[in-house]
């Protein structure tokens, strides 16, 4: 009975937040030169919680904020104030990203009062800048988190970036024009943007070595065993989209980490000096490269999850055939968060994406963060999937969580070091 | 007399003048953070990284709910109506494009859709295609314009809403890829959706994306 009424009031809350009528909401853009943009709504109705976005990895200049978030609209319905921000900082925003949010609320506080809650969300990269904004940017009475897809192990992704790289110059030696220039910084100096070297030459280098974006049945004897021993090296699943998001990632969005003066400054923060890459043709080949001692640390505190939550209630989704950012990452933040402060929903898809969630995954994942907010009992992995299937009526999508999936160690995929 | 008049005339003139000069510049800014009336712009200082003043442009209005600026996917170009008969060029350059991408030939083949792009702007086909092999190079700056022209020529088939269902997914755009896949299915009256196991994009039972 009690689980009826309960489903009863989701739905009805739903439906409420969903059907509201047209309103006018409040807006304040704020706009800096060579800074950061942010935006916040409003509602005419608001709830006096306030709910931050934090965007995903972007390598395109900094601009005006158009995202809210994938439950923007529900949210506003729903009484919440929404806030994101641009970040001033592209790609790796985590140097910045603690003033970007403060300067954030300090303008919110100002203009509409502190707020009586704060829930920090994001998605892939913002679900690392969430995990730092709970730890370390003081944004006033965070009650709860929702990171989704979010690279929450933190700098522990670049030490499988900087592999990925490497492993490829190793496996396309044999290909003169698969060479990509740059190695373990990823691009030569001074690296993304200033380096030119396109998305389309990447993509044709990637080719030329493994024949990923050629029809199989017209790559050549030597790509097939490229692309086999690039994909049995590197775990990823042999496609085009994942294999060049993730090669991007190991040139672009590397160079960008190292060469900027406001991240590394030309610090290898990255090495994998002693790695065994378990090949022993890779293991023979492969560059060998010492991390700069204080560029290490300096990645690391920019940022890597401590587990310093507090009282925030994280409810934390992500779906197990992540190809850009790993399942594991979830068993690194699980490693340093207490478990009653944490609640992780892995959804079991069919292929590989990256937040390749459906509209009801999403919304249930949100639903049972706001339920424990309100006092309820933490949920599990198996109540998230419950609260998917109570709202997939009324929001559409399947519900794929597993609760009994058990998320495997980082160590097993990503050489530690 | 009249000199002194002429003089005082000048003078008033010119203050008058400074004076338009002074109330029409910005005001300097205060520091913030402050509140800022409702439907104006102001400009505050706020602490950078290193705890430095920076200046910042703050506007406040009211908008309506459906006016917050939202992704909106692509729409029927009003001008392009719906064709039926195509460049027989332009259609030989974009399977000669198709041909050149099977044998593996990359470069080639963006030569050439970039060739029956010129060839025929307003064939929907072209730009689907073009499109396609740009999103698999991860061109995605490159990729958009042509698959956003290819649903604004063509709203009505499924193939291109799945692109985009595809792009906006990669980019973490969910609610654009949720409305993307809607209209797709909408269209596809009954026919499948799968994801192509070959390179991981959303596509028609009966397509390919690979040619």
């Amino acid at each position: 009975m009690k689980r009826l009424f309960s489903t009863l009031a989701l739905c009805t809350s739903l439906l409420v937040g969903l059907a509201a009528p047209s309103r006018a909401d409040t807006v304040l853009d704020g706009t800096t030169d060579g800074g950061a943009f942010f935006r916040i709504v409003v509602p005419t109705v608001w709830n006096g919680d306030l709910v931050i976005w934090n965007h995903g990895f972007s390598l395109n200049p900094v601009g005006p904020v158009t995202d809210l978030g994938p439950l923007a609209s529900l949210q506003l319905s729903q009484g919440y104030a929404v806030a994101a921000s641009s970040y001033q900082q592209i790609g790796w925003a985590l140097f910045k990203t603690k003033p970007d949010l403060q300067n954030m609320m300090g303008v919110f506080n100002a203009n509409f009062g502190t707020p009586n809650q704060v829930i920090v969300s994001g998605g892939s990269l913002g679900g690392i800048v969430t995990a730092q904004a709970v730890e370390k940017a003081n944004l006033g009475n965070v009650v709860g988190a929702y990171p989704i897809c979010g690279a929450v192990a933190g700098s522990r992704n670049w030490d499988a970036g900087l592999d990925l790289r490497l492993v490829y110059d190793a496996v396309c030696a044999n290909t003169p024009a698969a060479a990509i220039p740059g190695g373990a910084t990823g691009l030569p100096a001074p690296g993304f943007p200033s380096y030119p070297f396109t998305n389309t030459q990447l993509g044709l280098a990637v080719n030329a070595c493994t024949g990923i974006l050629t029809p199989p049945a017209f790559r050549t004897p030597q790509q097939n065993a490229n692309l086999a021993l690039f994909v049995a090296e590197t775990d990823l699943p042999g496609t085009p989209t994942s294999i060049l998001t993730d090669m991007g990632f190991a040139t672009f969005a590397i160079s960008d980490l190292i060469y900027n003066p406001t991240k590394l400054d030309g610090k290898q923060g990255i090495g994998n000096f002693g790695v065994s890459y378990e090949d022993p043709g890779i293991d023979a080949a492969i560059e060998r490269v010492e991390s700069h001692p204080g560029g290490r640390l300096r990645l690391l505190k920019n940022f890597t999850p401590l587990g310093a939550v507090g009282d925030v209630k994280i409810v934390s989704i992500h779906t197990d055939g992540d190809y850009l950012v790993i399942i594991e990452n979830e068993k690194e933040y699980q490693d340093v968060v207490a478990p009653g402060n944490l609640t992780v929903a892995v959804i079991n898809e069919a292929g590989n994406t990256h937040c390749g969630f459906s509209n009801a995954e999403t919304v249930g994942g949100w639903e049972s963060l706001r339920g424990w907010l309100a006092g309820g009992p933490q949920p599990s992995a198996a109540s998230v999937q419950a609260t998917c299937l109570a709202v997939a009526p009324l929001v559409g999508g399947a519900c794929r969580v597993d609760p009994g999936f058990v998320i495997p160690d980082m160590d097993g995929r990503v050489p530690p070091r | 007399m009249r000199r002194r008049w002429l003089a005082v005339a000048a003078l008033a003139l010119a203050g008058a003048g400074g004076w338009l000069a002074w109330t029409g510049r910005e005001p300097a800014p205060v520091q913030g953070p402050a509140p800022v009336p409702d439907g104006a712009t102001v400009l505050q200082t706020l602490p950078d990284a290193e705890g430095k003043a920076q200046v910042w442009r703050l506007e406040r209005r009211e908008i309506a709910r459906e006016a917050l600026p939202d992704l909106v996917l692509p729409a029927q170009d009003p001008d392009a109506g719906r064709r039926e008969t195509f460049d027989d060029a332009a259609r030989a350059l974009d399977a000669r494009a198709l041909e050149s991408w099977k044998h593996g030939d990359l470069e080639q083949a963006l030569q050439l859709f970039e060739a029956a792009v010129a060839a025929d702007p307003d064939d929907w086909l072209i730009h689907a295609d073009y499109g396609r092999l740009l999103f698999l190079l991860t061109a995605d700056t490159e990729a958009f314009p042509h698959m956003e022209r290819a649903a604004q020529l063509r709203p009505d088939e499924p193939r291109v809403w799945l692109d985009l269902q595809s792009f906006y997914e990669r980019n973490i755009l969910l609610q654009a890829a949720g409305a993307a896949r809607e209209r797709a299915e909408k269209l596809a009256a009954g026919r499948a959706i799968v994801r192509d196991d070959e390179t991981g994009l959303w596509r028609l039972e009966d397509d390919r994306i690979f040619p």
